[in-house]
């Protein structure tokens, strides 16, 4: 791949906003949803997590500094409150993360987790409904009326034995009507997305991604994200390449034929194919988080550029975004063919 | 004799559907000389898919003799680059070793 990889030394900001609350001002907006996360005889106030302004790939990571910091001898609190009371606009990597982070501190870490600062007027926590965020994280959506919305494709949990399902029967008709472009045009988007889920499945114990797509038609842009929960990355490259720094470990696994043989089948092919598809082929940007590291890779001559940085603070598992110019989307003649070697 | 991809599998995404397409082309090779298998109704297929139903051909057969007694018909575009990459690269490799 072309381009320069430039690095930055490791800066870990604390944001070490911890506002406790005390239960009484938040239970009652619990009990008035009808939700009640608190057991009776919790009497610690809860660790309450703002959620940035502008939750995307780059900010999702002052979440988990957040909950990092509280931890205490490596112990993390036993009630988390996500706070949207500042949030203004979420992308769908805050959307995933998000949604996958609160499983994990539940299904992991057996944190009750529970939310506040709600306003249901405003765009944001609307739009979060109508993705299904509450509905799926909370078991009850905040207005009954909520609904998914044209340009968006709601959170799902995608299981690979399920992928074909969900891609050809969800994911593929809702873009093809979005884009105005036939399946055989979007099937190498198809499947780059079914290369991560399967990704998933090889190199986690849980074999379940988080994933959710928005469509932004007057920005000509695309935006998919998914998410898992796994030991990331540059964990499981350090197993065949230690000493590389998380960055580096996330270029690594993107190489051709590079793997580590999470499954014997295993061929390293999926990563790369995704590069070459979408900034190999000028048609957007790949984002990929994954523990301490950040890369993002663009265009960049007629090949693939990289551009790395740290992140914030620590990213669990692995989070890939993937950017499409829309715009730029040839369509494909649909004519088939016999495979000339 | 023709395998339609289709009958076997809804869709060409892991390893272990590709299992079951190179089973079949082994038994169809070996009775025939020639197996055609055929994608049509079918849009795209992943690495995983093609590793195990072509790449792990290679343990078998040769590069040489996998391109003359198997034949990809009705293929998408990005089904034929998909197979032609992964079998190309993997038989340089091979070779390498």
């Amino acid at each position: 791949m072309a381009g320069t990889v430039r690095r930055r030394g490791h800066q870990r900001l604390s944001n070490s906003i911890h506002q406790r609350e005390a239960v009484g001002a938040i239970r009652p907006l619990l009990v008035a949803k009808g939700l009640n996360y608190w057991h009776p005889s919790v009497m610690s106030a809860p660790l309450i997590i703002k959620i940035p302004g502008q939750f995307s790939g780059l900010t999702m990571t002052r979440v988990t500094n957040q909950i990092v910091d509280a931890a205490v001898g490596g112990k993390l609190p036993a009630q988390v409150c996500f706070n949207f009371g500042t949030l203004g606009f979420i992308e769908p990597a805050g959307l995933v993360f998000l949604s996958n982070l609160i499983d994990w501190l539940r299904g992991e870490k057996e944190c009750e987790v529970a939310y506040s600062g709600v306003d249901e007027k405003s765009a944001s926590v609307r739009y979060l409904d109508d993705c299904g965020f509450f509905a799926t994280s909370y078991g009850k959506a905040l207005d009954e009326q909520a609904a998914p919305r044209r340009s968006s494709m709601p959170f799902a949990r995608v299981a690979q034995q399920n992928s074909h399902e969900w891609l050809d029967g969800h994911f593929i008709p809702w873009l093809s009507a979005r884009l105005d472009q036939s399946a055989a045009t979007l099937a190498p988007l198809r499947i780059c997305v079914s290369e991560l889920l399967n990704n998933i499945a090889d190199h986690t114990r849980f074999n379940i991604g988080g994933v959710a797509a928005q469509h932004f038609p007057n920005a000509n842009r695309l935006q998919i994200a998914i998410a898992d929960f796994g030991i990331g990355i540059p964990r499981s490259v350090a197993k065949l390449r230690p000493g590389l720094s998380d960055t580096d470990a996330i270029i690594q696994a993107t190489e051709e034929g590079f793997t580590t043989q999470s499954t014997p089948r295993n061929r390293g092919a999926g990563l790369d194919y995704l590069l070459r598809v979408v900034p190999g082929a000028g048609l957007g940007n790949i984002s990929i988080y994954s523990c301490d590291g950040m890369v993002s890779f663009g265009p960049s001559n007629g090949s693939v550029g990289v551009a790395s940085s740290q992140t914030e603070g620590f990213c669990p598992g692995t989070l890939i975004e993937i950017e499409i110019r829309t715009d730029r989307i040839q369509p494909v003649d649909q004519e088939e063919e016999e495979l000339q070697w | 004799m023709v395998i339609m991809v289709r009958d076997l599998m809804p869709a060409c995404d892991t390893n272990q559907q590709g299992d079951i397409l190179r089973a079949a082309i082994l038994r169809v090779l070996a009775q025939d000389t020639v197996v055609e298998v055929s994608f049509a109704g079918l849009t795209a297929a992943t690495s995983s898919f093609v590793n195990s139903a072509f790449v792990d051909l290679l343990d078998k057969l040769s590069f040489d003799e996998i391109k003359r007694r198997v034949r990809i018909t009705h293929s998408t575009q990005q089904i034929g680059d998909m197979i032609r990459t992964r079998l190309t690269r993997e038989a340089e490799r091979m070779v390498a070793a």
